[in-house]
C-alpha cells in the first residue's frame, strides 16, 4: 500500500486542504496523476509501508495447537458490573 | 429550519474546491415516464418511473490560472473522465442532515466557455452521473 505526503500548491483548497498545508493520503493514481499535472498538489515524499508482503509472528508467538477460545478462567466477568 | 441566502456554498471538482468560481448550482433527477396506458374508463394515461437521468449544473467564471476553473475541466472533458463531484449548501460546515451534501461520479460530456464584450466570463458546465450510484445527496 502506498501513500505520499502531498503539498497543496496551488491558491486552491484540494480535498479539504488549504493552500500551503501539507497531507498524507493514499489516492487514486489518476486522480493524483491529474492533479499534480494542473498543478493543484506536488508530491513531497512517497511512503511505502514498512510491513513486508508476507511476514510471520515471532517464535513462539502462534503454533498449530492454538485455538481462538480462551482458556477457562482466562476472563471473569461479574454480574451488575 | 430558516429560509437561506445562497452564499457560502460549496463546489468541489475532482477534489478541487472550485467554490470561490461558482456562482450557480442546479441538480436534476429525472425518472423516464414509461407510457403503460391501456383501454380505461376514464381515459387517462398511467406511466411506470423509467431510466433515471441525474445531472448538476454550474455557473462558473471563466479563470485561466494554474489549477483554476480552466485547467480543472478542459481535461476533464477531452480525456473522457470520471471524477467525484461534491456539492453542499455550506462549505464551512461537514455533511449532515442540515447541510446534505450532493456527491457522485460524474463525466463533463460538454465544455463551452464564452465571453462576450464588458460582461463577466461566465459559462454552465452539466456534470451528468457516470455509474450506476448516481448523484445523489449524503448526510456524512
Amino acid at each position: 500500500m502506498k501513500y505520499g505526503v502531498y503539498e497543496v500548491i496551488c491558491s486552491l483548497d484540494y480535498r479539504g486542504h488549504s493552500p500551503g498545508t501539507r497531507f498524507v493520503a493514499r489516492l487514486d493514481s489518476a486522480a493524483e496523476a491529474r492533479a499534480i499535472v494542473r498543478g493543484n498538489i506536488r508530491l513531497v515524499e512517497e511512503i511505502s509501508s514498512l510491513m513486508p508482503a508476507e511476514h510471520e509472528l515471532p517464535a513462539g508467538w502462534a503454533d498449530s495447537t492454538q485455538t481462538t477460545a480462551a482458556p477457562s478462567g482466562a476472563s471473569t466477568v461479574e454480574r451488575g458490573k | 429550519m430558516p429560509k437561506r441566502v445562497a452564499l457560502k456554498d460549496y463546489v468541489e471538482v475532482d477534489n478541487v474546491n472550485l467554490s470561490t468560481f461558482a456562482r450557480q448550482v442546479s441538480y436534476s433527477s429525472e425518472h423516464n415516464r414509461v407510457d403503460v396506458s391501456g383501454f380505461n374508463s376514464t381515459g387517462a394515461d398511467e406511466f411506470l418511473a423509467g431510466n433515471t437521468v441525474q445531472q448538476v449544473t454550474v455557473t462558473f467564471f471563466g479563470s485561466y490560472g494554474s489549477g483554476e476553473v480552466h485547467a480543472t475541466l478542459a481535461n476533464l472533458h477531452k480525456n473522457r473522465t470520471v471524477f467525484d463531484f461534491e456539492y453542499r449548501p455550506d462549505q464551512t460546515a461537514a455533511a449532515s442532515a442540515t447541510n446534505p451534501a450532493l456527491r457522485g461520479s460524474v463525466q463533463l460530456l460538454s465544455y463551452s466557455p464564452g465571453v462576450t464584450r464588458g460582461d463577466a466570463d461566465t459559462f454552465d458546465a452539466v456534470f451528468t452521473a457516470a455509474d450506476a450510484n448516481g448523484l445523489w445527496f449524503f448526510n456524512t
